[in-house]
């Protein structure tokens, strides 16, 4: 049988998926819930990862660890096993403990923090196993499923990288999970740098003194000069003004001031030219002030990028595309950009649709996300056949 | 050793020693034991769902440790019985069941059809304002059950916090408890002091047990339940299992007050029944409370009866389902 005839079939075969999900609806749902109500900020994911390994567990899997970072990771094993696919999802997230985590449930959608960003993502490295299982379907490869800590904010992926750099198992493709939306699939990542600048007057520098207006008024000085700096349109380029905190009440000036960003672009030059320049802002705004102005660079990341003519990104827009839906392609600032530059064919595709995104009562609806599985179990599947690689 | 301390060293459990539900569902079948999980419900449109879905999957598909999962509805007007429904469980309307015995509102209503409703040997109660619902609300109560024969009625108790508008509140709950029944029992049952949250929605009994105690259809139901099975069987038929916590919704003071109200009324009829008392004055059934607007104070009376639903086994439709002898 001719490849083109094959993945036809594999497609085929992938539009009568989403109805046999609906037959693990619970189980899935429950592993949603139970993975969402654990809240699991970055470097406090034990709980969420002690889980998912408790999952993996169950349906038998092989290689169960958590390393020395936290990620939890294990091995489907496959019938042939000379090849081994990566099935990622980050397990932390941006709520603290101190956020109410309950989920709740309706009969078209399932709302509470944090649910695409990212309990959706380890609920499916959950229920995967099960579902393989239930539905008879057998891979060649392995599948290395990994749930991925230290991932966001200051961590940087330090987890998920620490995970790359000492995995014993060379990573012949990759698939990144995420809660949304429905359709979106990244090939690219950004090259990124993240940094935080500070304006801190110190006792004698004058903010105790009447009329001084604080620390907030610097700051507006070097976000002035920031957002002078030019930023094309293309390549895809922006400075993400992410944070900003200072003072603690109406009449008291504020003696310290934080700014937290991050530089995004498509190309890794630019990045450069943008963090030489916001060097030069905090460099003119400290000589024009008694406060200390300082910048502290945080985390930096290459951009990377499948092409795409890559056989990875043809199927996967395949994939989605049979399923009805419309593919919308972009750059992932997530695991990706740690995959693509250790040169691992990598894609990252979303679960559902989804409404409120990072709000309180993030909304996920439930029909959609069976479309989401059986697009990750064919795109699995088109990996396992050897369909994504470029050799084949 | 005294016999509270005693009990509470044998009998009170918590719910990670039953982690292993293998060893569990085993044991269950090798003693033939069918379960079942009732949820009594009244405008709980919010939590159902999940209830259903973490119960069904994970303790029905993936653990086969309960037969069947049914929500007793009291007649909600949002979607609680459709969500219920769409997520698997048997959904019943309580005016349904036993209709030639009328129909009653009250939780208690809706715990006393489930025994007739329901197929299990084991009953296992559920409430439906539960947010942090999780299999061990069930199996943590079941387990004791299966494993120890001598046990027929075991309560859950939590360190439960009360939503509040910042987040969670680390302790507090169960204010009828400490401030009502506690001190009741104290006086006049203080063995029944062992059990931490007496009045706890979550308990799993026995049949046998089950249709032999009343059922007020009220407030009152759990108190009365302790009470009649304590004085019928003892405090070793009794277990209590730590569930950890309890996330669920907090109520007013003035709730309360009802509650306790319904509570006391039940209290005192069964200090009568057991003979515990004698020359009690008829009792009022209005329960009155006061409020003040714009500086006028008015009173609030609530008419609170606390009726009471006859021993399941009393009821021929019952007995001839189960096929149990008339008690006569």
């Amino acid at each position: 049988m001719s490849r083109t005839k094959q993945l036809d079939e594999l497609l085929s075969a992938m539009k009568e998926l989403p109805e046999k999900l609906t037959g693990i609806k619970e189980i899935f749902l429950t592993n949603v819930v139970m993975v969402g109500e654990l809240p699991s900020p970055t470097f406090v994911e034990e709980a969420r990862i002690k889980f998912l390994c408790d999952r993996f567990t169950e349906s038998g899997l092989l290689d169960i660890s958590v390393d020395e970072k936290g990620n939890g990771v294990a091995l489907y094993p496959g019938t042939e096993g000379k090849k081994n696919i990566l099935l990622a999802a980050n397990a932390d997230s941006v709520f603290t403990e101190g956020v109410d985590h309950t989920v709740s449930m309706g009969v078209d959608a399932i709302d509470g923090v944090g649910l695409s960003d990212n309990a959706l993502g380890i609920a499916t490295l959950a229920s995967l196993p099960y579902i393989l299982d239930k539905l008879g379907i057998q891979f060649k490869s392995n599948l290395l499923l990994t749930g991925a800590t230290r991932t966001l904010g200051v961590a940087d992926m330090e987890g998920f990288n620490f995970f790359l750099d000492h995995v014993q198992k060379d990573i012949d493709a990759a698939v990144v999970v995420r809660g949304g939306e429905l359709g979106r699939l990244s090939y690219s990542s950004y090259g990124s740098v993240r940094g935080e600048i500070k304006v801190a007057y110190s006792e004698g520098q004058g903010w105790h003194r009447q009329n001084f207006p604080g620390a907030i008024v610097d700051m507006e000085a070097v976000l002035h000069k920031i957002l002078s700096i030019p930023v094309p349109q293309t390549p895809k380029t922006v400075i993400l003004l992410g944070s900003i905190h200072a003072g603690a009440s109406f009449s008291t000036a504020p003696s310290c001031a934080t700014l937290q960003f991050e530089v995004r672009s498509e190309d890794a030059a630019l990045v450069k030219r943008i963090e030489r320049d916001i060097d030069m802002v905090v460099a003119e705004v400290h000589a024009g002030t008694t406060a200390r102005v300082t910048l502290r660079k945080i985390g930096r990341r290459a951009p990377g990028s499948l092409p795409f003519s890559h056989p990875m990104v043809q199927v996967a827009r395949d994939v989605v595309e049979g399923l009805g839906l419309k593919a919308r392609m972009r750059p992932s600032s997530g695991l990706l950009s740690s995959l693509l530059p250790r040169d691992i064919p990598s894609i990252t595709v979303g679960l559902t649709d989804r409404e409120a995104v990072s709000e309180i009562n993030e909304v996920m609806r439930i029909e959609p996300l069976f479309k989401g599985l059986a697009q990750i179990i064919t795109l699995l599947q088109a990996i396992d056949e050897g369909f994504c690689h470029e050799q084949d | 050793m005294n016999k509270i301390d005693q009990w509470i060293k044998t009998n009170t459990f918590h719910h990670s020693q039953f982690w292993d539900l293998l060893s569990l569902i085993k044991e269950k079948e090798k003693k033939g034991l069918k379960i079942s999980l009732c949820m009594p419900a009244l405008n709980e449109e919010k939590t159902i769902g999940k209830e259903v879905v973490i119960f069904r999957s994970e303790l029905m598909d993936r653990y086969p440790l309960i037969d069947e999962v049914a929500v007793i509805d009291s007649g909600s007007t949002d979607k609680t019985r459709e969500i219920a429904a769409e997520f698997g469980a048997d959904v019943y309307l309580a005016e349904d069941i036993l209709p030639e015995v009328g129909d009653k509102k009250g939780k208690g209503e809706n715990l006393w059809k489930a025994i007739h409703a329901l197929k299990g040997d084991i009953i296992c109660y559920v409430d439906t304002d539960i947010k942090n619902i999780h299999p061990r609300f069930v199996y943590g109560l079941v387990a004791p059950l299966i494993l120890r024969d001598t046990v027929h009625y075991v309560k859950a108790f939590y360190d439960r916090p009360l939503a509040f508008s910042q987040g969670l509140r680390p302790s507090g709950g169960g204010r009828v408890t400490e401030i009502l029944v506690r001190p009741l029992f104290s006086l006049f049952f203080p063995e029944l002091t062992a059990l931490i949250q007496p009045l706890s929605g979550e308990y799993a009994v026995r049949r046998e047990v089950l249709e032999e105690i009343a059922f007020p259809i009220g407030y009152g139901v759990e108190t009365s339940h302790i009470m009649d099975v304590h004085h019928r069987w003892g405090l070793d038929a009794f277990a209590q299992t730590d569930l950890d916590q309890r996330v669920h919704r907090n109520q007013a003071t003035t709730a309360l007050g009802k509650m306790s109200f319904g509570i006391l009324q039940s209290f005192l009829n069964r200090l009568e029944t057991f003979g515990m008392v004698d020359r009690l004055p008829e009792l009022s059934s209005i329960f009155r409370q006061f409020q003040v607007e714009k500086m006028e104070y008015g009173q609030v009376t609530h008419e609170i009866v606390e009726e009471e639903r006859p021993p399941m086994i009393t009821i021929p439709a019952y007995r001839e389902k189960f096929g149990r002898p008339d008690p006569k």
